[in-house]
C-alpha cells in the first residue's frame, strides 16, 4: 500500500468513525462511549507499540504520560484554556520527560528497562495520590467540558468529546505513520537492528532512542485528553500499573509496531470485557483465556501473523531467485564513487598502538599509515589483531595506549564512533551487519541523509538522499534487491550492499573488514571492481583480509601483523616473499608456502 | 533508634517471603528466559487447594506439602503447555511474559469463582509468640522464616552438588552447550518451573497463615520480590535471596524511621538508584547481548 | 468489499433510525417504567480486589427486591435490577452507566457500589437526567451542596469518624492516635476524629499517623505506636490492615482501646482479627445481623431464600436496608412515574424507619437521609449493640 493511500485510509476511518459517533441520534451513548474508549486506548497502545516496534524498547509506564495529559487537561480546562493549547502543552511536557527517560534506555537490557518503566508507573500513582490539590487524590476530580478555540465552541458536550477523542486518535495514527515510515523511523529501525553498526554510519543510538521514546510519550499524553473529556471525571485507578499491563497485552496481541495492530489491540482490551457483560463475572476468564490463546496460535500478534498468512496465500512470499553476475566496470564504479565520496586529503596514521584485554595483548605497539588516496592492505594469521585494530579505528574498542590515531589533524581517539563517521572515516563489516528491518533502499537513504554534510563539505554535486540511494542501487547492480530485507538476500549481495552503505556515508577513508570472506568467484570479482573504482576515485582504503592475493592486487602497500605485533611492512611484492610472512603463515617450508600464497 | 534490632528482625521475617518468591522468579528466568508473572497467582492457587484439603481434615504440614506439590505441577504444566510452544529466544521474551500475565488473570478469576472473594482464615501452625531482640514475633513467622531458610539452603545444595542442579546451571549459561553434552533441556525447564513455583507456594502458604487466604494474597509480596530481584540481579540466585531479605529490612526500616506512608516510594527509589549505578543488579551478570 | 460494506452500513443506519423511532413511540412512559415493571440499574465491583465488598452488596439488594416482588412489587409493578460489573475501574463504570441508561433504558440507578467509580459516571447521569438513588458508598460533596439527582441514606464516613471521636472523648481517653490510610479519602475522614474528641473533651491529645494504603507488614508501625503509648487508637482503613495492626499490637503487648469506623463492621474482621480485635468499638449503620428486630429477621430469611450463597453480614444488611428505603421512595412517587417524580417521591420521606438503618428524612434542601449510627463493640467474638441509634453530628 502506498503511503498516501494508507494515510488517506487512516483519515477516512477517522472521519467515518467521527461521523458515526458525532451525528446526533445515529447511535446511542453506550456505543459512542465504547468507540471513545477504543479511540483513547488505541492512542496509547499505538504509542507503546510504535516504540516497541521501531526501537525494541518496551514500556510498562506509559500510563504515567496518559495521566499527565489527563490531569493537565482537567486543571487547565477548569481555567478555561482551550483544548489546542492543552494538547500542545501535554505533548511537550510528556515528550520532554520521555526524552530524558529514553536517553537512559540504552544502558539497560530490554527487560530491565521494561521493569524500570514499571517503577515510573508506580511513581506516577504515588504522585497522583499525594498531590491531591491538583489531582483530587484517590477521590478523583471532575473535568470541565472542553473548549475548542478553532471552532469557537464554548464547551463541548459528552458526544462532542467522543468526536474529539476520535480526532485525537486519527491525528496520532497519522503522526505515527508519517514518522514510522519516514527518515526518523528508518533511523530507529537501523539502531534497533544493528546498534553497533549504526554508530559506524554516524547515528547516535542513545539520541535516537530518546527521540523515539519522547515522541511516544507525547502521543500517549493525547490519550489522557481523550480520557479526561470523554469521561469528564478522573479517578487514579484508571491510570495504575494494572492498566499499563493491559496496554502491554494489547500491544502484543495486536502485534508490536503495527498501526492496525494497535487499533485491534485497543479494541481487544475494551470490547472483550464489554461483550462479556451479558454473562456475569466471566469477563476476566474471557480476557485471560483469549490473551493466552491468541498468543499461542498467532505468535507475533494478530496483524503480523495474519498479514504473513495473506502474503503467503497471495504468493508474495515467493521471491524470484536472483544470481546474476554483477556486470559492472571499474570505470563506471569510479564515476559513482567520485559523485558520492570526496577524495581523501588526509593521511590515516596509527603510531605505537597497544590494546590489552586483561592480560591478553591483542595489539602491542603497532603502527601503520594510509596516505591520502592510497590503498593499504593489512594481512596476518588469525589472532594477529587485525580486527582489533579496525575496531580501535572505529571507536568500538579503547586503545590501552597510543602515540597517535589520527586522520590528518584530527585525533580520532577523542571522537565517539559517530563522530568518526562525521570526520570521514567509514568502514564495512566482515558479516555485513546490514540493518535487518530496513530494505536496501531505505538503508542507503538513511545513510545518505547522514552523509549529506560530508558530500557538501567535499564540494560534491548536491543530491537528495533518494537520488544517492538510487545511484548506489544502479551503480552496484542492486536494483533487483533494492526493496528486499537483508535476511532475504544471499550473503554476497549483503556484502556488496555493505560496501554500498559506506558509499552513502560520504567517507574519504574506508576500512574494509574481510570484504572477500565467504564469497564465490563472481562475487569476489564484483567486490574487486568496486575497490578498484574507489581507488581510481582517490579514496583512501585500508583493507583487511585473509585472501592475501586479493589484498596484494589492490594495495599500494601491505602491512603484516602476527600476535599483535608488526611483522613487516612494504610493497606488496616485498611482503609476499618476505621470509617472516611465509613463516608466519605456513611454517618453514618455503616452497610450498609460496605456492599456497599464490594459490590464495 | 533503640528498636533498630527488633525492626531488622521483623524485616528478616517479612523478607523471607520476598526472598522465596524472588528465588522462584530467578530460577524460572534462568532456565527459560521467561519472567513468570503468574508465579504469585500459581502459588495462591496452591494455597487455596491446600485450604480445601485442610477443611477436609488434612493436617497443616500435609497441607503445606499439597500446596507446594500442586504449585510445582502447575508450573510444569504452564511451561510445557503455554511457554514452550512459543519457541525459544529473545523474540518471544515479551510474548511469554504476556502469556503469563493472561494466565495470572485466569487463575485470579478462577479462585474468585471457586472459593469466592471472602478471605479465608487459616489456623497458625503453632500458636503463640516468641521474643526476638525485644520484638514479639509469632511462632508462625519464626517457623516460616526457618522453613524459608531451609528451602534456600536446599536450593543452594541442589544446584551445587546434584547432577541435575549442576546441569541446570550449565544450561542456564548456554542452552546449546547443555544440549551438546547430553542434558535434556525439556527436563531441566520442567524442574526449574516446579522448583520456582514450589518455593513461591511456601511463601504464599505462610503469608496466608499470617493474614488469610485471599485471591490478592501475593500482590504486595510479589511487588517487593520483584524489587528484590532488581536489587540482586535477574540472573543470580544468591542475589535474589539476599535482595528479598534486603527489601524486607529496608521496607521495615523505612516504615519505622522515615515514613509509614512513603515506604513503598522509598523502597522503589532505592531500587531505581541501584539500577542506575549497577544496571545488572549487585550480583547479576550482565547478560550477553550480541554486538 | 466497498459496495457490500456500504449496503451493510446503510442497513445499520436504517436499523438505528427505526430503533430510535420505536423508542420515541414508547417515550410516553418514562424510560424503564411499564404497567407491570420498573427497571433499575446498578453497578458494583463483582470481580477484582473490591469484589469482597461488591458481591455481598448486590446480594442484599437481590434479597430485598426478591421478597418485594414475591409480595407483589410496588403498586403492581415488579422491580427488575440490572447489575453491571465495573471491577472498581472508573472507565468500566462509565461504560456500565451508558449501557444501562442508553441500551437498557433504566428509570434510575440504585444501590450502586463504590465512591470513585460512581463519581466518574455523574457527568453523564447529569446530562441524561438519571436519578442516582440510595448509593452504597458516597462522599460529602455528593450531598453538599445538594445535587438534584442524588438521594442517599448512608451516614457518611466523615460523620462516623466524628462520632467515634466524640465517643473516645466522652469515655475519657486523653491520648488518641488516629491511624489512617494515607490517601485523600481516608485522610479526610480521619480529620473528623479530632473535632469529635474536642466536642466532648477539651484537653485530650489527638495525633494523626498516616500509613501507606495496602500495608500488610505492620511490625514497624506497631513498634512506633508502642513508643507513642496512646490510650485509644482510631483506625481509618481497610479490615485486612486493621486486623494486621490489631494482631501486631497484641503481639507487642500494646494495651489500648481500638476504635474503627462503620465500614469495618463486618464478620470478616472478627474472622481475620480473632482475639486481637476483641473489645474493638465501632459505629454501625444498621442493627447487628443477629438482632431480634423483625426487619432484620426478614432480612435473614430473604437472604437465605434469594441469595443463599451469602451468609448474613453487614454489607448485605446495609444494602438490603437501602433497597427497602429505595422501594419506599418509589412508592411515594406520584404517577405517572418519571425520573422527576421519582426524586420528588424521595423528598416525601419523613422519619421513615426501615427497622434496619437509622430514621430517614429527605427534603429538597437535604438529600442525605440520615446521619444516625449505632454504637457497637466486639464481645465474645460477636458484634453487640450498645444503646440505641444516635445522631453522629449531635451532642449525645
Amino acid at each position: 500500500m502506498s503511503p498516501l493511500l494508507r494515510r488517506l485510509l487512516i483519515l477516512a476511518v477517522g472521519i467515518g468513525a467521527g461521523a458515526i459517533a458525532g451525528i446526533p441520534g445515529l447511535i446511542g451513548g453506550y456505543p459512542q462511549f465504547v468507540m471513545a474508549s477504543v479511540a483513547f486506548f488505541s492512542i496509547v497502545v499505538l504509542a507503546v507499540s510504535m516504540v516497541a516496534g521501531l526501537t525494541g524498547i518496551w514500556s510498562l509506564g506509559h500510563m504515567a504520560f496518559v495521566a499527565l495529559g489527563a490531569y493537565l487537561a482537567a486543571n487547565l480546562s477548569a481555567l478555561g484554556v482551550p483544548v489546542e493549547v492543552i494538547a500542545v502543552s501535554a505533548f511537550a511536557v510528556s515528550a520532554a520527560i520521555g526524552f530524558v527517560l529514553g536517553l537512559s534506555a540504552g544502558r539497560f537490557s530490554v527487560l530491565y528497562f521494561g521493569l524500570l518503566t514499571m517503577a515510573l508507573s508506580l511513581a506516577a500513582s504515588e504522585v497522583i495520590g499525594h498531590w491531591s490539590d491538583y489531582t483530587g487524590g484517590d477521590e478523583g476530580m471532575p473535568v470541565a467540558p472542553a473548549r475548542i478555540f478553532l471552532l469557537g465552541i464554548g464547551s463541548l458536550g459528552l458526544q462532542g468529546a467522543v468526536v474529539l477523542t476520535i480526532s485525537l486518535a486519527t491525528f496520532a495514527f497519522l503522526l505515527a505513520d508519517i514518522v514510522a515510515h519516514g527518515s526518523l523511523g528508518r533511523k530507529w529501525l537501523a539502531v534497533k537492528s544493528q546498534r553497533v553498526a549504526s554508530t559506524a554510519i554516524g547515528l547516535k543510538p542513545q539520541l535516537e532512542n530518546a527521540k523515539a521514546f519522547s515522541l511516544s510519550a507525547g502521543i500517549a499524553s493525547l490519550a489522557g485528553l481523550g480520557i479526561a473529556y470523554s469521561i469528564s471525571y478522573l479517578d487514579p485507578v484508571g491510570f495504575d500499573l494494572h492498566v499499563g499491563v493491559q496496554l502491554l497485552v494489547a500491544t502484543v496481541v495486536g502485534g508490536a509496531g503495527s498501526l492496525l495492530g494497535a487499533l485491534l489491540g485497543a479494541a481487544f482490551i475494551v470490547v472483550v470485557p464489554e461483550m462479556a457483560r451479558s454473562v456475569p463475572s466471566v469477563s476476566m476468564f474471557v480476557f485471560g483465556l483469549s490473551t493466552v490463546l491468541i498468543l499461542l496460535f498467532l505468535r507475533k500478534g494478530i496483524v503480523p501473523t495474519v498479514s504473513a498468512w495473506l502474503a503467503r496465500l497471495l504468493g508474495r512470499g515467493q521471491r524470484n531467485s536472483v544470481g546474476e553476475a554483477h556486470a559492472f566496470k571499474a570505470d563506471a564504479v569510479a564515476d559513482l564513487v567520485r559523485q558520492l565520496l570526496p577524495a581523501a586529503t588526509d593521511a590515516l596514521e596509527v603510531k605505537d598502538l597497544s590494546v590489552h584485554f586483561g592480560g591478553v595483548r591483542a595489539l602491542d605497539g603497532v603502527g601503520l599509515s594510509v596516505p591520502a588516496g592510497k590503498a593499504v592492505g593489512l594481512i596476518g594469521p588469525n589472532g594477529a589483531g587485525k580486527t582489533t585494530l579496525l575496531n580501535v579505528l572505529s571507536g568500538f574498542y579503547q586503545a590501552t595506549r597510543a602515540d597517535a590515531v589520527t586522520l590528518g589533524d584530527t585525533d580520532l581517539t577523542t571522537l565517539p564512533t559517530h563522530g568518526r563517521a562525521a570526520a570521514g572515516f567509514g568502514r564495512t563489516f566482515q558479516h555485513a551487519e546490514l540493518f535487518g528491518e530496513l530494505t536496501l533502499r531505505d538503508m542507503f537513504e538513511t545513510t545518505a541523509e547522514l552523509g549529506a554534510a560530508r558530500r557538501k563539505a567535499g564540494g560534491l554535486p548536491a543530491a537528495s538522499a533518494a537520488e544517492v540511494a538510487q545511484r548506489i542501487i544502479d551503480g552496484l547492480g542492486l536494483s533487483a534487491y533494492a526493496d528486499l530485507l537483508p535476511g532475504e538476500l544471499p550473503f554476497g549481495i549483503q556484502k556488496v550492499a555493505d560496501v554500498g552503505r559506506v558509499l552513502a556515508t560520504g567517507a574519504s577513508v574506508i576500512a574494509l573488514d574481510e570484504p572477500f570472506a565467504g564469497l564465490d568467484a563472481a562475487e569476489r570479482t564484483a567486490i574487486r571492481t568496486i575497490l578498484q573504482g574507489m581507488r581510481q576515485a582517490g579514496v583512501s582504503i585500508l583493507i583487511i583480509d585473509h585472501a592475501v592475493q586479493e589484498v596484494m592486487d589492490i594495495s599500494d602497500r601491505v602491512v603484516a601483523f602476527e600476535f599483535g605485533r608488526l611483522l613487516v611492512e612494504g610493497l606488496p611484492e616485498e611482503v609476499r616473499h618476505h621470509p617472516e610472512v611465509l613463516r608466519a603463515y605456513f611454517g618453514t617450508s618455503e616452497v610450498s608456502a609460496v605456492k599456497k600464497v599464490v594459490a590464495a | 533508634m533503640h528498636d533498630l534490632l527488633p525492626v531488622i528482625a521483623a524485616g528478616i521475617v517479612s523478607g523471607s517471603a520476598y526472598a522465596l518468591l524472588a528465588l522462584g522468579i530467578v530460577i524460572i528466568f534462568r532456565s527459560t528466559d521467561t519472567v513468570n508473572f503468574a508465579i504469585g497467582d500459581t502459588a495462591t492457587l496452591g494455597v487455596f487447594v491446600s485450604v480445601t484439603a485442610m477443611q477436609a481434615g488434612a493436617p497443616v504440614a500435609v497441607a503445606l506439602l499439597i500446596a507446594i506439590t500442586f504449585a510445582g505441577f502447575f508450573g510444569v504444566a504452564t511451561e510445557r503447555l503455554l511457554v514452550r510452544p512459543l519457541g525459544p529466544g529473545h523474540k518471544s521474551l515479551f510474548i511469554a511474559l504476556v502469556v503469563t500475565i493472561g494466565l495470572g488473570l485466569l487463575i485470579h478469576a478462577a479462585i474468585g469463582a471457586i472459593w469466592g472473594h471472602r478471605p479465608i482464615t487459616i489456623a497458625p501452625m503453632v500458636p503463640g509468640t516468641v521474643s526476638v531482640f525485644g520484638v514479639a514475633l509469632t511462632w508462625n513467622k519464626v517457623i516460616a522464616t526457618a522453613i524459608a531458610i531451609v528451602a534456600m539452603v536446599f536450593v543452594a545444595w541442589f544446584f551445587r552438588f546434584t547432577t541435575v542442579g549442576v546441569a541446570m546451571r550449565a544450561s542456564a549459561e548456554d542452552h546449546f552447550a547443555a544440549r551438546v553434552v547430553g542434558i535434556n533441556p525439556g527436563r531441566i525447564a520442567a524442574f526449574a518451573w516446579a522448583l520456582g513455583c514450589g518455593l513461591a507456594a511456601i511463601a504464599a502458604f505462610f503469608l496466608a497463615m499470617e493474614t488469610s487466604a485471599n485471591a490478592n494474597l501475593t500482590i504486595s509480596a510479589l511487588f517487593r520480590a520483584f524489587a528484590g530481584v532488581f536489587l540482586g540481579g535477574l540472573t543470580s540466585m544468591p542475589g535474589a535471596a539476599v535482595g528479598g531479605f534486603a527489601i524486607g529490612i529496608l521496607d521495615n526500616i523505612a516504615g519505622r524511621y522515615l515514613s509509614a506512608n512513603y515506604r513503598d516510594t522509598i523502597v522503589f527509589a532505592v531500587i531505581v538508584a541501584v539500577l542506575f549505578i549497577k544496571p545488572a543488579g549487585f550480583l547479576g551478570a550482565g547478560r550477553k547481548e550480541r554486538v | 468489499m466497498s459496495k457490500h460494506f456500504m449496503y451493510r452500513l446503510a442497513g445499520a443506519a436504517v436499523l438505528a433510525a427505526s430503533v430510535s423511532i420505536a423508542s420515541l413511540a414508547v417515550a410516553q412512559d418514562a424510560p424503564g417504567v411499564s404497567k407491570d415493571e420498573i427497571k433499575l440499574g446498578a453497578w458494583s465491583a463483582l470481580t477484582g480486589q473490591f469484589a469482597v465488598y461488591g458481591v455481598p452488596g448486590v446480594a442484599g439488594q437481590t434479597a430485598y427486591y426478591g421478597s418485594l416482588n414475591e409480595a407483589g412489587g410496588i403498586n403492581g409493578r415488579k422491580i427488575t435490577v440490572i447489575t453491571e460489573d465495573h471491577a472498581y475501574n472508573p472507565q468500566q463504570a462509565v461504560a456500565a452507566a451508558r449501557k444501562l441508561v442508553d441500551s437498557d433504558q433504566v428509570l434510575a440507578i440504585q444501590g450502586s457500589y463504590a465512591t470513585g467509580p460512581s463519581a466518574a459516571t455523574f457527568p453523564y447521569l447529569e446530562e441524561q437526567g438519571v436519578p442516582y438513588i440510595m448509593p452504597y458508598g458516597g462522599a460529602l460533596d455528593w450531598y453538599e451542596p445538594v445535587r438534584p439527582l442524588i438521594v442517599g441514606a448512608q451516614t457518611l464516613l466523615d460523620y462516623q469518624a466524628r462520632a467515634l471521636g466524640r465517643w473516645a472523648g466522652k469515655d475519657g481517653f486523653k491520648n488518641v492516635l488516629v491511624v489512617h490510610a494515607a490517601v485523600a479519602a481516608f485522610e479526610k475522614v480521619a480529620s473528623n476524629v479530632e473535632p469529635g474528641v474536642r466536642s466532648a473533651s477539651q484537653d485530650a491529645k489527638v495525633e494523626m499517623m498516616p500509613v501507606k494504603l495496602g500495608t500488610t507488614d505492620y511490625a514497624p508501625i506497631a513498634l512506633e505506636i508502642a513508643g507513642k503509648k496512646p490510650d485509644a487508637i482510631v483506625f481509618i482503613g481497610t479490615i485486612i490492615e486493621l486486623s494486621a495492626m490489631a494482631k501486631e499490637l497484641k503481639q507487642q503487648n500494646v494495651q489500648t482501646q481500638l476504635f474503627t469506623y462503620g465500614g469495618n463492621v463486618t464478620n470478616d474482621l472478627i474472622n481475620l482479627g480473632g482475639e486481637a480485635v476483641e473489645g474493638l468499638r465501632s459505629v454501625s449503620l444498621s442493627y447487628t445481623i443477629d438482632s431480634d428486630q423483625p426487619a432484620v429477621q426478614e432480612y435473614r430469611d430473604a437472604l437465605a431464600k434469594f441469595a443463599p450463597n451469602e451468609k448474613p453480614d453487614y454489607g448485605s444488611l446495609l444494602t438490603y436496608g437501602l433497597a427497602k428505603i429505595a422501594a419506599e421512595g418509589i412508592r411515594l412517587a406520584d404517577e405517572p412515574l418519571t425520573r422527576e417524580s421519582l426524586v420528588k417521591g424521595f423528598e416525601k420521606l419523613k422519619d421513615y424507619d426501615s427497622g434496619i438503618l437509622g430514621k430517614v428524612t429527605i427534603t429538597p434542601e437535604n438529600h442525605l437521609g440520615t446521619t444516625q449510627v449505632l454504637r457497637v463493640e466486639i464481645k465474645d467474638g460477636k458484634w453487640s449493640q450498645i444503646g440505641e441509634f444516635i445522631d453522629s453530628l449531635g451532642e449525645w
